[in-house]
């Protein structure tokens, strides 16, 4: 028999809307679920069990009665860890703020808990969402459920793996350069960037916040519409935060792909690109094509300097959004420190994991008299640059269309030791956040190791609805996504 | 341009962060190579294009003068390190 | 050698807001520690700031105040630095797009006017408060103020000595008063300067090294600052010394400064556009709205005294300088119609109690009305000077209104003619060697006599008529 916890969400809400299930079985089924694999692939780092059971029981009251009727109540739901939960602690994966429990919460948290969903725990991710591998983590490394020796990819790892190990009907992530999409790509999910502004960022603990941005993790392209209906609004306590006056984002989910035109940047195409996802992206593309879609070579040149410019600005912003983490009003403070100035240094010096320290080092830098012009606000040019061509694709193309990684997964360890190697693989994920665009992964493929392929799908601002329409019809046309996994572990 | 052991004490020293005399050479290192890399920016004309700090032409996001307060001590004071009399508390500061 | 001495001034002000600039908590003053506070202005992870409208407008008020132009395009800053009281480690200002630039105030130095360059006037938070534990070994912290808005004025170096930057800081409190932008009560700390200052020998045009004393909280503390700095300048200059560009702190106490050095080492504040605020944009209309909403200003009510109301200009100067007295004199004016009596009674009475008890007197029971009825009973020969003082004490002790107290007290002038020609035949009669002094000549005599004639009465005869009956009844006695 078929395990509740392998459904959709749309599945598993037509069957709890039914009363074919109930929400506290569904609840302990994915809880039993975490308790016998979480081990091995490492995703929760808090587990509220109890919490999760008072949830589902409310949840199911009010399904029962009518008075709720989203298709998020009911569903067991996981959290990374960067975004704040009241009463549960929100560590960042970081020694810093190991014991961190906050008095407030995140507004998409807060929405998607009025909505009734079930929240099962945090999840794993690199530390402040610094890194592409979740492996930068006191908790340990997730693995990826596909293969344990492999990476989850980050710093969604953890948001990533347990939608893909079937540990959460969804999760949410956060993507400043690619966090949400890389991870989606590695795991075989479904993973959306959307437009900066569209959720609220209250609560998300800070990396860089012209950047950062909430999104979903989801086992296909419906389910994450029916996630950005409930999550998607406009939040006062966020002056970034933009009103969504385009319907729900499951509307035009059928409307297939005829008419389409899809632009192939020739940056995303270089010999960076590993053959196996170079073919499957490919094959996709011809895939659309076959569906009616026009399909182009384009160009955006500069791309090239999207890593420089990302590393740039989203260090220097981070070197002031971690500064507040000094052990003086929460989070670690050194028992060694003896006066004020150790008290700021040595608990951040302990607090903070190498590459969180890289990063505020490179960020003070960029920032510091003598290098402002020179890198800082060299940045801030270039992103200008990178944002218009992006424009100027737009006026041609419906969607520019490419892969979201030069690879699939490594190994754990891989690339832990050459942190440049690490940041320029950034380079198809990365422009999409200086620029503020919504950025979709889909799973469309596997390579000769059998794991995931993810295709990435690049709007213009609010156009999330076009982008999950071409997500829906890739996912219509690869196999749905269910059967794409069963592929890879034959 | 070099990043040395020095350049790293004393961004280190700006930025509030301890780091281990054995840690010194590494971090020189990763930086002095990933600041060279980023500086094929600087070499990059950029003519006349403004800095763009912001990605929405979004303007006067203001909140009306209305307090919303409650009085929430200790809650807010739960995860300090150290308290003393309602206040947070560090070791002197010469200057207070 | 003689030095011209170079000031400009840095003040600081708190806005009187609802809220605080960021966040919903309240402004206010005093409070539990910790208690007017919440997770954004803690600073804590993921929190989020949302500017306060009111906050700047009112720093625009300022501004136009101030004769400055506004920036149709603005945008806040992130001022990077660590010290305990700043909960992000960074303070939210602005940097090189302040609200307000390129204004002046007018300031009355000697009777003449001088004017004074306003370079920029930008919003930013406030920091909290550090205190010593008096029982333990730390330093303790009360975020209460953390996030109530302030506005920075910077002048230009147009200042010529330490009395021209008090009457300067004087000038500017009154005028932020009079837009009602800031309560300025400067024993909180609402509002305080630094005073940047450098000397260089007279006749040369080049700046000297400036050192900048931070945080001064009275007026004279500023004009005593200024005068120790650069006495203290001339005298490194004069040992054959130079002037060390640094931070230093004054103590009002021992009235001598003292180096920061070490504290202020190489700042380097990393400036960087706010990401977490949107640009501010000032359109014609809000401009025009914010303008219309400007009450009259100190020097256009000073000019309105003298023209109109006929006041001595240094009265009427010192009158206005005060948002609070002025009110008080034109309430008073309100009641009592006589504009001079209202002008001299303040620059004695009222003036002199604020020297020797503070502003207390300003939010005394003595209010304008009341002081003006006072005034008005005096006008009218109903009550006598010595009486007038008597009931304003007892209003700003009691609260009681002064008709009361003067019925009650029987203050009232006696005018029953018979009354008076009693006492002063018995005055006349009990002094004979008075009397004899007077009709031989001695005025004086008549002073004396006036007086015993105004005790018999118990103050409260009308002393002009006392003369007049006085005169009267001494002529017929000696005739």
């Amino acid at each position: 028999m078929m395990k509740l916890r392998e459904l959709t969400l749309k599945e598993t809400h037509d069957l709890l809307k039914a009363g074919e299930i109930g929400v506290v079985e569904l609840t302990r089924e994915y809880l039993d679920a975490i308790h016998e694999n979480n081990p091995s692939i490492n995703c929760y780092v808090t587990l509220c069990e109890n919490e999760a059971l008072n949830q589902a029981e409310e949840a199911q009251k009010r399904l029962s009665s009518g008075e709720e009727n989203s298709a998020l109540c009911g569903i067991p739901m996981g959290i990374k860890d960067n975004m704040c939960t009241y009463g549960v602690r929100t560590t960042c994966a970081s020694k810093m703020l190991e014991n961190f429990i906050p008095p407030y919460s995140s507004t998409a948290v807060d929405r998607l808990l009025k909505k009734g969903a079930v929240m099962l725990g945090k999840l794993n991710m690199d530390e402040f969402a610094m890194g592409s591998s979740t492996e930068n983590t006191i908790f340990g490394p997730t693995r990826n459920p596909w293969n344990t020796e492999y990476v989850a990819g980050g710093s969604s790892g953890g948001s990533a793996a347990a939608v893909a190990a079937n540990l959460a009907g969804f999760t949410l992530g956060s993507d400043t350069g690619g966090s949400i999409r890389q991870p989606a790509a590695f795991c075989g999910v479904v993973g959306l960037k959307p437009t900066y502004g569209l959720v609220s960022r209250y609560g998300l603990v800070a990396f860089a916040s012209s950047l950062d941005q909430i999104g979903p993790l989801t086992k296909d392209v419906t389910d994450c519409a029916l996630v950005m209906d409930e999550v998607v609004a406009h939040d006062p306590m966020d002056s970034t935060s933009v009103a969504w006056e385009n319907g729900s984002f499951t509307e035009d989910l059928e409307k297939g792909v005829k008419g389409l035109s899809l632009g192939l940047p020739a940056e995303f195409f270089d010999s960076a690109l590993d053959d196996g996802v170079r073919k499957a992206i490919l094959k996709t593309i011809k895939l659309l094509e076959e569906q009616g879609a026009s399909a182009q070579e384009t160009a955006l040149p500069g791309i090239k300097h999207a890593v420089p410019a990302y590393y740039l600005i989203s260090s220097s912003e981070a070197s002031a959004n971690l500064a507040r983490y000094d052990g003086i009003r929460y989070g670690h403070r050194s028992k060694a420190a003896k006066n004020i100035d150790e008290v700021y240094r040595s608990s951040r010096g302990e607090g903070f994991g190498r590459e969180v320290k890289r990063r505020i080092l490179l960020g003070t830098y960029a920032l510091s008299s003598g290098y402002h012009d020179e890198l800082y606000n060299k940045a801030l040019k270039v992103r200008r640059i990178i944002a218009n061509e992006f424009a100027r694709a737009f006026e041609q193309f419906d969607v520019i269309i490419g892969p979201a990684y030069p690879t699939t997964a490594f190994k754990l360890g891989e690339k832990l030791e050459d942190p440049l190697k690490m940041y320029l693989s950034d380079i198809y994920t990365a422009g999409v956040n200086l620029a503020g665009l919504p950025g979709l992964v889909v799973p469309c493929g596997l390579d000769d190791k059998n794991m995931p392929i993810g295709i990435q799908l690049i709007g213009k601002p609010f156009s999330e609805k076009l982008l999950l329409r071409i997500g829906y019809a890739i996912e219509k046309a690869v196999g749905s996504f269910k059967a794409l996994k069963n592929e890879g572990r034959a | 341009m070099a990043t040395d052991v020095e350049t790293i004490k004393k961004i280190a020293q700006l930025s509030a962060l301890s780091i281990n005399e054995s840690e010194l050479e590494g971090f020189a290192k990763d930086l002095d190579m990933i600041i060279g890399y980023m500086e094929q920016l600087s070499k990059l004309d950029t003519g006349d294009v403004k800095p763009m700090e912001h990605v929405l032409p979004l303007h006067n996001v203001l909140r009306e003068d209305v307090p919303t307060h409650v009085n929430r001590r200790e809650e807010l004071m739960n995860n300090a390190p150290e308290t003393a009399n309602e206040c947070f508390m560090v070791p002197s500061v010469v200057d207070a | 050698m003689e030095y011209d001495i170079i000031i400009g001034l840095e003040i600081h002000s708190e806005l009187k807001t609802q809220s605080k600039v960021f966040c919903g908590c309240k402004n206010e003053f005093g409070g539990d520690p910790n208690t007017q506070c919440c997770p954004v202005c803690l600073g804590m992870p993921g929190t989020l700031p949302v500017l306060n409208k009111t906050a700047l407008e009112y720093a625009i008020k300022a501004g136009l105040a101030m004769n400055c132009k506004i920036s149709r395009f603005s945008k806040l800053d992130r001022k990077n630095f660590f010290y305990p009281d700043m909960p992000k480690a960074y303070q939210i200002s602005q940097y090189d797009l302040p609200i307000c630039y390129d204004g002046y105030v007018d300031i009355e130095v000697n009777g003449e006017t001088k004017r004074i360059g306003i370079e920029r006037i930008h919003i930013e938070e406030d920091a909290g408060k550090l205190v010593h534990d008096p029982y333990g070994q730390g330093t303790l912290i009360d975020y209460n103020r953390c996030g109530v808005p302030l506005i920075e004025i910077v002048t230009r170096p147009d200042i010529r000595s330490p009395e021209e930057a008090r009457i300067l800081f004087e000038t500017i409190k009154s005028i932020l008063e009079y837009t009602e932008v800031s309560d300025c009560r400067m024993q909180e700390g609402s509002i305080r300067a630094d005073v940047n200052l450098s000397i260089r020998p007279k006749g040369t045009e080049a700046f000297g090294v400036r050192t900048e004393m931070k945080n001064l909280n009275s007026f004279r503390s500023v004009q005593r600052a200024a005068e120790a700095e650069a006495k203290r300048q001339a005298e490194v200059l004069r040992k054959g010394g130079v002037v060390i560009q640094e931070t230093r702190r004054w103590d009002d106490n021992k009235g001598e400064s003292f180096s920061m050095r070490g504290k202020e080492e190489a700042m380097d504040y990393r400036y960087f556009p706010e990401p977490d605020l949107v640009p501010i944009v000032v359109d014609d209309e809000w401009l025009e709205s914010i303008k219309r909403s400007i009450p009259e200003l100190p020097q256009s009510r000073r000019d309105r005294y003298i023209n109109e109301l006929g006041i001595p200009r240094y009265d009427a100067n010192l009158i206005t300088m005060n948002k609070r007295v002025a009110d008080m004199f034109d309430a008073a004016v309100a009641v009592c119609g006589n504009a001079k009596t209202v002008s001299n009674w303040i620059m004695t009475d009222i003036m002199r109690r604020i020297n020797d008890k503070g502003e207390a007197v300003l939010d005394s029971p003595l209010n304008g009305k009341r002081f003006g009825e006072i005034l008005l009973f005096l006008e009218k020969g109903e009550i006598t000077q010595a009486s007038a003082k008597k009931v304003m004490d007892e209003v700003i002790e009691t609260g009681a209104e002064p008709s009361e107290i003067i019925e009650k007290r029987g203050l009232k002038v006696q005018r029953d003619e018979n009354l008076v020609l009693d006492a002063v035949r018995k005055v006349i009669q009990s002094n004979p060697q008075a009397f004899n002094d007077y009709v031989s000549g001695k005025e004086k005599a008549f002073g004396f006599l006036m007086g015993r004639v105004m005790g018999e009465l118990k103050g409260k005869g009308d002393p002009a008529q006392v003369k007049e009956v006085l005169t009267r009844e001494l002529q017929a006695a000696s005739s």
